[in-house]
């Protein structure tokens, strides 16, 4: 017997397996670059100039990370990285929170019930064609600089959208299981809370994921204009002294806090509980 | 043959549905206008009939169980009863079984099947412990009825066509076990995805539920066989039919036969015999193709069940359909017309 095999190839074409290890590496190739290339033209701007701001070694970087994270502020005496993690993930979190259980109520109501939907449907489309960022001013007006303001315009940022797909989703679910129920003497209350409800939340779970880019960049906007610690604040406060060693590392922890969170999300939706969801129905 | 009008059966009340002169359409937009598809339709089932209605696909079996289950309003008829009600919105005196299953994807083969259960049980069944062992006890036989035991902890998107179907059929007629309910089961295809002995066993299956509790059935199915096996009358609903008026005026689907079908002992051998062979044939030839088309005239010889009827004379018939501005439309049921 011969041994059958053909040569598949590890990275052109349409058949390419590029393979776990050899995969990886790829991966990395174009990161090293980039990191490489920074290192590279930092090192020869410092030889210029040993004062260059505007492109900090890794070793500045990580000296002014040092200092946030241990040294205490002098006049609060508090930490500032905790500080300002903690006063923008409870921002988020709120805006989040609120976003979330708005959209799914009143989203659920939308979909199902067409008079809901003839009484709210048109001021929802319009709010959702409403610029959040446009409307700061007014909110920060309206609210003062505190924390309701940053937490109405992550809320109102991101739940109008959702509370339109909810709204959209919920009323594409096929009608057929709607009269089912009900024939099975479901009552309509039954209906929502039993068949569609539980439906509808890895669909917002999802839909939180989406809107996780959107609710930073309200935060960090938000805090950016009137805030007094945050991570966007700190990093508003330290473009003022052309800090670079500080800024980048921020940057790049508001990344990876984001990554965090959309794992977390990701983490929900492998739950055991929501099995039946994403695969094909019939 | 003169198509004369064959009067209808006495009402005494009892009728699980009593339907007449009856049309209902689409908008179609090639047209401009509504689409006929059920086009004069009398029938009147009485309590614990076991109705197998038939006819070629698209002419409108699932329209009509949709006006009885009251998923839609019948666009114009005369009379329209079900269970002694003009059919409101669906509830659970009407069950269905889809065509396309219509099972809670989020819910398991066992939770499925018991949430009839979970909507109807009172109060006091949800606390007392016996009547939940009764349930469970019902939900594990019918399971076990299903061939479904193994996947009773599956969801639905994970199950086989047939297997989903299953669930569907399990999920309402538990509720006629533990309820009573419902009256009227409407079954549209229910056992469209079964294999050949799956299929069978469950015909002998619903044989049996309807032999205990005498609920009526209506039951649409594209095996012919299976019809006139189960029925204790098949119906055959077509759009393949003929009649000396404009061709507009023929659109929509008529009964074009009622047959009474005799006992048979839940026996699948009778299957085998020549009487039983010989009326699928005929139901397959006058039915079903598009070139044998029976003549209105001729619907009256067919409609040998007692309970058939046909209301309108020939000359009502020439003019009648939805959109028909023939002078003798029926009452609209909400007044209007
Ligand atoms: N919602 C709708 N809008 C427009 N036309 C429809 C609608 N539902 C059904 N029809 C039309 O009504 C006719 C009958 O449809 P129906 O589903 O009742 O057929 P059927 O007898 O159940 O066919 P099958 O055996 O293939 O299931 C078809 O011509 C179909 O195109
Ligand atoms: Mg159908």
């Amino acid at each position: 017997m011969t041994e059958l095999k053909r040569s598949i190839p590890v990275f052109w074409g349409l058949h390419a397996r590029p393979g776990m290890v050899f995969g990886r590496i790829l991966g990395l190739l174009p990161v090293a670059l980039v990191l490489g290339l920074y290192m590279f033209v930092s090192h020869a701007r410092h030889l210029v100039n040993a004062d260059d701001k505007l492109m900090p070694t890794l070793h500045q970087m990580s000296d002014a990370m040092k200092t946030i994270m241990t040294v205490p502020d002098k006049r609060s005496g508090k930490i500032l990285f905790v500080e300002d993690t903690k006063a923008s993930l409870k921002r988020l979190g709120m805006g989040i929170g609120i976003a979330a259980v708005a959209s799914y109520f009143i989203g659920i109501m939308m979909g199902m019930f067409p008079g809901f939907r003839a009484l709210l449907g048109p001021l929802v489309v319009g709010l959702s064609n409403v610029n959040p960022l446009a409307l700061l001013v007014i909110i920060l007006v309206a609210l003062g600089v505190g924390e309701s303001s940053k937490v109405f315009l992550i809320a109102f940022g991101i739940g109008i959208p959702m509370m339109r797909s909810i709204a959209g989703m919920a009323e594409r679910m096929p009608n057929e299981l709607t009269v089912k129920a009900l024939t099975l003497g479901a009552s309509q209350f039954q209906v929502l809370y039993k068949i569609v409800a539980p439906q509808m939340l890895p669909r917002l779970i999802d839909l939180i994921r989406v809107s996780l880019g959107a609710a930073w960049m309200f935060v960090l906007a938000a805090e950016y204009v009137a805030a007094t610690e945050g991570l966007g604040f700190r990093i508003n406060l330290q473009q003022r002294y052309m800090n670079m060693a500080l800024i980048i590392p921020y940057v790049i922890y508001i990344s990876l806090l984001a990554y965090t969170g959309d794992l977390l999300l990701q983490g929900i939706l492998k739950l055991p509980c929501f099995r039946w969801y994403g695969k094909s129905e019939d | 043959m003169d198509f004369i009008p064959r009067p209808k059966p006495p009402i005494t009340g009892n009728e699980s549905i009593h339907l007449e002169d009856a049309y209902h359409g689409y908008f179609d937009l090639s047209l401009r206008r509504t689409r006929t598809v059920l086009n004069d339709i009398d029938l009147v089932v009485s309590r614990g009939e076991f109705v197998s209605l038939v006819g070629p696909s698209g002419c409108g079996k699932s329209t009509l169980l949709k006006l009885f289950t009251g998923q839609e309003i019948v666009q114009r008829a005369k009379n329209f009863e079900v269970l002694g009600l003009l059919p409101s919105f669906p509830d659970r005196t009407r069950g269905v079984v889809f065509q396309n299953y219509g099972l809670a994807p989020h819910l398991t083969v066992l939770r499925n099947i018991l949430l009839g259960l979970e909507f109807q049980a009172s109060l006091l069944q949800r606390f007392s412990p016996s009547w939940w062992k009764r349930a469970k006890d019902m939900a594990s036989k019918y399971l076990d009825d299903m061939r479904l035991t193994d996947a009773s902890d599956k969801y639905p998107p994970e199950l086989s066509g047939g297997m989903r179907q299953r669930v569907a059929i399990a999920q309402t007629l538990i509720t006629i076990d533990l309820f009573g309910m419902p009256d009227l089961i409407c079954m549209d295809e229910s056992y469209g995805a079964l294999d050949a002995s799956t299929r069978e066993d469950l015909q002998i299956f619903i044989l049996k539920l309807w032999e205990k509790y005498k609920k009526t059935i209506v039951f649409v199915t594209h095996n012919l066989e299976e019809a006139v096996f189960l029925g204790t009358r098949v119906v055959v609903l077509s759009q393949f039919w003929t009649s000396d008026q404009p061709a507009a005026q023929q659109e929509g689907s008529r009964i074009i036969m009622d047959i009474p079908l005799e006992s048979h002992a839940m026996s699948t051998e009778v299957k085998q015999t020549a009487a039983f062979k010989e009326l699928t044939k005929y139901i397959l030839d006058r039915g079903f193709n598009p070139k044998q088309r029976l003549h209105v005239a001729q619907f009256n010889a067919d409609l040998r069940h007692p309970n058939s009827f046909s209301s309108l004379t020939r000359e009502q018939c020439a003019t009648a359909f939805v959109d028909g501005s023939g002078a003798t439309s029926p009452q609209s049921l909400d007044g209007k017309t």
